[in-house]
């Protein structure tokens, strides 16, 4: 039971791990861009 | 070096779990297998700066951390933010090989050591442990050529303090121009990449054989 558990956890940090950057890179897109972060409010 | 090693560590048992659920149950391993390496579609360069934007000290990981009163830790710019983006790069070049071994084990040798009385750990240490060292050296092979060659993420997450051998080539050929040297760092490079190729091609034929089983 305890090992299934901690097998089941271990699996879930390591696709945790994984898609961490991948879930970074689908939500960016969607974040308001940051004044100065972003370039788009720099003068022209 | 110590990248290989930390994925070594860690791709085992995600191989070997994932190796369990496909002699469980067949079609739903592939299913977490394609899941692993789904990420690996993606761009590296591009993954690396979701990591860049993850653990900068205002970034993703470390607003989190201030929310909960710790912190902001210093994640990349140093040793731990390389050995990161190189274990997340390679992390699947070690689970594939090991898993393709560990599903071939017949189940039989498995049950035929339980049954002259092993427990678990003992028939892992003496039956699948030895018979999955073709696919370990295979991962091995996979992670520790590319990882000794990269520039790109020592470049990004070491921002650019960390000289790889990688990185000194780059260096050489795109700042300094200076192709003499920027080639012969390559030919050493390679030299030392073939050898160790010779070196792990020796042991998995020795361990093809049965020679480290005996």
């Amino acid at each position: 039971m305890i090992a299934r558990l901690g097998k089941n956890i271990y699996m879930i940090l390591i696709f945790l791990f994984l898609y961490a950057p991948v879930a970074v890179l689908i939500v960016f897109p969607l974040i308001k861009p940051v004044p100065g972060r972003s370039g788009v409010d720099l003068p022209p | 070096m110590i990248s290989t090693v930390v994925c070594l560590l860690i791709g085992y048992p995600a191989a070997y779990i994932l190796a369990k659920r496909s002699r469980a149950r067949r079609g739903q391993s592939n299913f977490w297998l394609f899941l692993f390496i789904m990420p690996m579609w993606m761009n590296a360069l591009l993954r690396t700066y979701a990591w860049l934007a993850l653990l900068e000290p205002m970034g993703i990981v470390n607003t989190f951390l201030g929310y909960l009163g710790i912190g902001p830790f210093q994640f990349i710019y140093n040793d731990f933010g390389i050995g990161l983006g190189m274990v997340y790069n390679y992390l699947p070049f070690m689970v594939l090989p090991i898993h393709s071994v560990l599903v071939k084990i017949s189940p039989s040798l498995i049950e035929a050591a339980e049954d002259l009385g092993a427990d678990s750990t003992r028939t892992f240490l003496r039956v699948t442990f030895p018979l999955s060292l073709p696919g370990i050296l295979s991962g091995i092979n996979m992670v520790f050529m590319p990882a000794m060659t990269t520039f790109l993420i020592p470049d990004l997450l070491g921002g650019g303090r960390y000289l790889l051998i990688g990185n000194a080539i780059e260096r050489q050929f795109m700042v300094s121009r200076d192709m003499t040297t920027g080639s012969a760092l390559s030919i050493l490079l390679m030299i030392f990449v073939l050898a160790s190729m010779r070196i792990l091609t020796k042991y998995e034929q020795e361990s093809s054989e049965g020679g480290l089983l005996a």
